[in-house]
């Protein structure tokens, strides 16, 4: 090879190696990740194993936990340790009442009747913390339990007559007394168990702030076969208390036809209590729309009683609570809509519901 | 003369080779770009590719169709993944080590550059800390957990940028002083343990490692006034985690961490509960699967999740959090009857409600120091709860 020809060549040479050195540099910085495998099957099951208990197994062991502590405590005889799932339907006319309604913050129509907690109410803001644990024995605070009450015989509270009587005086004079801030944290706390689902009359409770999406599970328009998915939800939120509540959609659905509205309710309470079997199931009746809303806007709706006697017979067979609140519906409670009822209507359905339930 | 003459023809020939191959290059790609199927998603990158945009008038007389086409192109050219390497590579011999705020550290470790923090952002965090521990005057501590930058400080590049966790912790701990919130830094606690050979941060993401929270769990139970007893082992769950570091800077995209997670041996039972719904376990194995496997702890960053044990008298704990706190959780459960846990950042609900409706015993901060520096969200929520208070 003669000098000139190497010229020539050179640059291709030259080329050649720096992409070579280039290349074989990327190839190295290439290297596959060393697999230093963990076997991640065998780690998975170990650990999945341990935790394969369900969300029920768990609820019901942390509960009874909780149930044996706090029975243990506070002394209770504890027979009244489990009443709410066991007992069936006469709950409607409040007789178990007595026995557990005592704790002050069921009863809140009477602004703070709790004793102890009552002075120091006039200063803002640090006050919250100090009132909300006065309230019931230390650690069974979220459980809507029972047996927090020795209290029958000693009276902080007013009996749930009374209370009922107070209520039904509000409503008479609609000088309806709607939750201070504490209150509706106590109202919360009781509920912290149930969960409510339905159509928009359900919604109302989160509509008010009154409870959070997490108790409230509903479909606005719905009539009971179109909100499956929410209940579904509802049920998976493993509740203590499942609250039906739903309004005059159902009229329009199940038009012409209120025995099939009657088979639809039913499947979806045995639904539910075939997955639940310890939850108690109440049905809020079905509330009219208001007289305007009737004339003016869609008669079909005056047929509710029919649909609502239908719904007292789905409860009736299937061993759930009826919540009758028409006594509670006035004119002046409904929404400009005509079909919806304001926050001191919730309210006052809330409480209600705690005397009705127990809580 | 001959002899240059020659040369010259020789070079000649060569740059019509070169800018033979260069033409050639585009028409080849251009072929190939017609003729490749276009992808969807780049697992690597952990994020959808641009797909083809459609001409709307619109579009082309602003002048963004250009742009609209340019992602595309760039998103779906072939060997896509080969070029990013070659960029990295390339980047890499020339000295570049730092890419989005990612340092390429030394032994294969990513670390995340620390920006000098806003005086105003972290006074009114802390502000908002000492207003509402005013409020709700409970036993609360804040937790600061420095991050690989600080702690694995011998790992970075030499002379690289970057702020001083140490003295921002010492800053924060001033800014406490008086306000009976608790303060622990854990920059000792993890160096200690790093000299153990515990490996503390992942290589490719930004979290500490559970076997870093387990060496810190008898530290930080010890500020919350409790021991920590639980006994138990780390088991790795995967070897293949690719941590968000890697993705956001491209570099080390080829390494892989191991996640492991803590399996007591007197497992509390729990029970999880957020806006998903309830459940026994605090792991999520599909989050494993997905393109961020670190959310196998507590299934990512939820607004608010709340454990229940079977710890009862064991005291309810408030946690305000970022998701360094997701693999810590498991070490308090042995100790506390319900943790509610908070992540600001996705919390939207009502707080002064959620402190009314439950009784703590006790609030914990836990933060890593990067996010605490720069958090907004913190103060807003409590901010939001303070003022609500004030209102009523």
């Amino acid at each position: 090879m003669n000098r000139r020809s190497f010229r020539s060549l050179l640059p291709y040479l030259l080329t050649a190696v720096l992409l070579a050195g280039l290349a074989a540099g990327f190839l190295l910085s290439r290297r596959p990740a060393e697999d230093t495998d963990v076997s991640d099957p065998a780690g998975r099951v170990y650990v999945s194993e341990a935790g394969e208990r369900s969300a029920a197994e768990a609820q019901s062991q942390i509960r009874a936990a909780r149930k044996s502590t706090s029975a243990g405590t506070t002394a209770e005889p504890s027979g009244t340790a489990e009443p709410a799932p066991t007992e069936p339907a006469p709950t409607e006319t409040l007789p178990t009442a007595p026995t557990e309604t005592a704790p002050p913050e069921t009863v809140p129509p009477e602004t703070e009747p709790a004793g102890p907690t009552a002075e120091p109410h006039t200063d803002a803001p640090t006050e919250p913390p100090a009132e909300t644990t006065a309230e019931p024995p230390v650690e069974t605070t979220a459980e809507p339990e029972p047996p927090t009450e020795p209290a029958p015989t000693t009276a902080p509270g007013p009996s749930p007559e009374t209370v009922l009587a107070s209520l039904q005086e509000q409503i008479q004079t609609l000088n309806i007394d709607l939750f201070t801030p504490d209150e509706l944290a106590a109202v919360r706390r009781r509920f912290d168990t149930a969960v409510f689902t339905g159509d928009s009359m359900a919604q109302g409770f989160v509509s008010f702030d009154l409870f959070d999406e997490n108790h409230v599970k509903f479909q606005r328009g719905a009539s009971i076969g179109e909100f499956d998915p929410e209940i579904q939800a509802a049920i998976d939120t493993l509740p203590d208390y499942f609250i039906f509540f739903t309004g005059c959609n159902n009229v329009s659905t199940y038009i012409n036809d209120p025995t099939e509205y009657y088979r639809q309710f039913v499947s979806r309470i045995e639904w539910v209590k075939s997955t639940l079997p310890d939850t108690e199931i109440y049905v809020i009746c079905m509330l009219p729309a208001s007289d305007r809303f009737i004339k003016y806007e869609n008669y079909h709706v005056a047929r509710q009683p029919e649909y609502d006697a239908q719904l007292k017979l789905v409860c009736q067979d299937t061993g759930v609570h009826y919540v009758d609140c028409h006594w509670m519906v006035r004119q002046e409670l409904y929404l400009e809509d005509g079909l919806h009822f304001n926050e001191a209507f919730y309210t006052v359905l809330i409480k209600f519901l705690m005397l009705e339930i127990g809580l | 003369m001959d002899g240059s003459r020659s040369r010259k023809r020789g070079n000649h020939q060569y740059y019509r080779i070169l800018a033979g191959l260069f033409a050639l290059l585009f028409l080849v790609f251009f072929v190939l770009n017609l003729v490749l199927p276009d992808r969807t998603l780049s697992v690597r990158e952990k994020r959808m590719l641009t797909a083809f945009p459609v001409p709307q008038a619109d579009r082309v007389l602003e002048g963004n169709y250009s742009n609209d086409f340019e992602d595309y192109a760039s998103d779906q050219i072939p060997f896509r993944e080969f070029f990013t390497d070659l960029k990295v590579y390339a980047d890499s011999l020339v000295g570049r080590n730092e890419s989005q705020g990612v340092y390429r550290g030394s032994d294969g470790y990513l670390l995340e550059k620390m920006e000098t923090p806003d005086e105003t952002v972290v006074s009114r965090t802390v502000d908002a800390m000492r207003a509402f521990a005013e409020l709700f005057p409970l036993p609360q501590q804040l937790v600061l957990i420095p991050n690989a930058v600080s702690v694995l400080k011998d790992k970075l590049p030499l002379w690289a940028p970057t702020a001083d966790q140490e003295a921002f912790s010492a800053q924060i701990a001033e800014m406490l002083d008086g306000s009976g919130i608790g303060f622990k830094d854990l920059q000792n606690t993890l160096q200690i343990a790093g000299l153990d050979g515990v490996p503390l941060y992942y290589r490719t993401d930004h979290h500490w490692t559970t076997d870093a929270a387990l060496a810190c769990a008898p530290a930080v139970l010890e500020t919350l006034g409790r021991t920590f007893t639980a006994k138990g082992e780390l088991l790795p769950v995967t070897s293949q985690f690719s941590g968000s570091l890697s993705a956001k800077s491209g570099l080390a995209v080829r390494e892989r961490d191991t996640i492991s997670v803590w399996q007591p041996e007197d497992e509390p039972v729990i029970l999880v509960t957020d806006s998903a719904g309830k459940r026994a376990s605090l792991y999520s194995w599909d989050g494993l699967e997905s393109a961020d496997p670190y959310t196998v702890f507590l299934g990512g960053n939820e607004g608010l999740v709340r454990i229940e044990t079977d710890r009862i008298g064991g005291g309810r704990l408030l946690v305000f959090k970022d998701s360094y706190f997701n693999c810590f959780l498991p070490f308090l459960l042995s100790e506390y009857e319900t943790v509610d846990v908070v992540d600001p950042r996705y919390y939207s609900d009502d707080l002064l409600m959620l402190m009314r409706q439950n009784e703590y015993d006790q609030i914990l901060y836990f933060y890593n120091i990067n996010t605490f520096s720069a958090d907004t969200s913190l103060a807003l929520v409590l901010g939001e709860a303070i003022e609500q208070a004030g209102r009523k």
